[in-house]
């Protein structure tokens, strides 16, 4: 059974991110999700567009939202900034204040084409803690991850304002479980939701480094070895800015490594912190990087 | 400007008169600790109407857009949301904008421009504007080297329609009081 989704790599995945996307696709490909890019895709906006005003966070998502249109309704969106900027745009604009539906309607003077309303935005990770993928996946698991002991870190932009979450927002579980069923040691933990410093990364990375450091500290004193994270912008801060070098995987490489995918091996190649040395540890070895 | 926690009020969306300094935000902000300005101040200073002491706040720029503040305020209020609307108020008047506010310029040059963020110029340019060429240069090295930063921008076809999104955006303007 495969089905086709509409995705949204965003301008991270294709450049610093690569590893993310490619594992995300393939993930979900293997899953019987087939993920078709949205044609001629722009940048959300990020964090910059709504520090320059209101119209442009909603008209730089929703030309994104209406080119899916007559392509599959369902946007899979695997970064974290542009999921909730994504999401957030389907929100306001579902409620449709004046502001926001003058903007709506000068967008779609612009693209030719009316906003349907029917576009859900979805992150990756509920996808695969939805019954049905999730049953798919443990049947397809072909190496267990025993023995890798993770932090799972969701950071800020998947679980707050609380009406894009899909997740408690406190206290979130969906990476917890999906890392638990592919074999691994999840650890608890309790700074799972505080912030890496975002943009300050590219901005004042001293400022940036204080706090991914505390998180390495917290993770490494509550037994991890490595840290999980669904958001490039993270991955790239948890990474480049700690003073240590606890490795940071995406949990779609993960799932991959325990579905045994063939190309796992490229994906890991990418990060900037080694992670074969904790690898080849695992399991007296015995884990098969493909 | 006179009614400050009006405009504030009215632009952000957020019920700052309600704010009664509970400093829960400033508790979990992440970045409290880098700012003298921290969270709760932010609404104190607007209820006393001080704008100049708001624009100045490195708050402004510090914060990371996290929304911890929102997620714990007893009543609702998002500081994030009104710190944007500070940013835009500076960003709009180009002798205003500092080195943190010129971040954001570079990066929506880039996007109007390809329609994506081109990553190396958008850092280049950013670096350029503040005169801090050689920071980071070991980090940005070792991405260049792990192919995490492509040298040329990946361009969209209908640029000329995110350039009409821009364009919007300045019609829609801002009232200025």
């Amino acid at each position: 059974m495969t089905e086709r989704v509409s995705y949204y790599p965003g301008c991270s995945l294709h450049t610093g991110a690569r590893e993310y996307d490619l594992s995300c696709r393939r993930v979900l490909q293997a899953l019987g999700v087939y993920c078709a890019e949205v044609n001629d895709w722009n940048c959300c906006g990020a964090s910059s567009a709504h520090s320059a005003g209101h119209a442009l966070s909603l008209s730089l998502p929703l030309r994104n939202l209406l080119l899916c249109q007559g392509e599959s309704e369902r946007l899979v969106v695997p970064c974290a900034a542009c999921y909730n900027l994504l999401r957030t745009t389907t929100e306001i604009l579902a409620v449709g204040t004046p502001e926001a539906r003058s903007v709506q309607e000068q967008v779609e003077q612009i693209m030719g084409k009316a906003y349907s309303r029917k576009v859900k935005v979805e992150h990756p990770l509920d996808l695969l803690t939805q019954p049905a993928l999730l049953a798919r996946l443990k049947a397809q698991l072909c190496q267990s991850l025993q023995g890798l002991k993770l932090a799972p870190y969701y950071g800020c932009l998947l679980v707050r304002p609380e009406n894009i979450a899909f997740d408690n927002p406190e206290q979130p579980q969906k990476m917890d479980l999906l890392l638990q069923e592919l074999g691994a040691d999840v650890v608890r933990w309790s700074y799972k939701t505080e912030c890496c410093g975002g943009g300050l990364g590219i901005t004042q990375g001293k400022a940036t480094t204080p706090l991914v450091d505390r998180l390495v500290y917290e993770a490494k004193r509550a037994g991890a070895e490595a840290l999980v994270t669904a958001c490039p912008l993270c991955q790239a801060n948890l990474e480049g800015r700690q003073s240590e070098s606890m490795p940071v995987f995406y949990f779609t490489e993960l799932v991959g490594l325990a579905l045994g995918l063939a190309d796992t091996e490229a994906w890991f190649q990418a990060h900037l912190i080694d992670v074969f040395p904790l690898l080849n540890q695992v399991k007296g070895g015995s884990l098969r990087v493909r | 400007m006179n009614d400050v926690l009006g405009y504030l009020e009215r632009e952000s969306k957020q019920p700052l008169s309600l704010c009664y300094q509970c400093q829960k935000c400033s508790g979990g902000c992440p970045v409290s600790k880098l700012t003298t300005v921290m969270a709760h101040q932010v609404v104190r200073l607007a209820q006393q109407d001080q704008v100049e002491a708001l624009i100045a706040a490195p708050l402004v720029w510090y914060c990371t857009g996290c929304k911890t503040c929102q997620a714990r305020c007893p009543n609702g209020i998002d500081i994030s949301a009104v710190l944007d609307v500070l940013k835009a108020k500076v960003l709009s008047e180009a002798n205003k904008v500092t080195d943190l506010a010129s971040f954001h310029t570079s990066f929506l040059n880039s996007v109007q421009r390809h329609g994506r963020v081109y990553e190396l110029g958008m850092v280049v340019g950013y670096k350029w504007r503040v005169k801090r060429w050689l920071e980071d240069k070991e980090l940005g090295s070792r991405m260049f080297l792990k192919g995490k930063l492509a040298l040329l921008p990946h361009r969209i076809a209908y640029r000329r329609q995110v350039k009409d999104l821009f364009r919007l955006q300045a019609r829609g303007g801002r009232e200025d009081d």
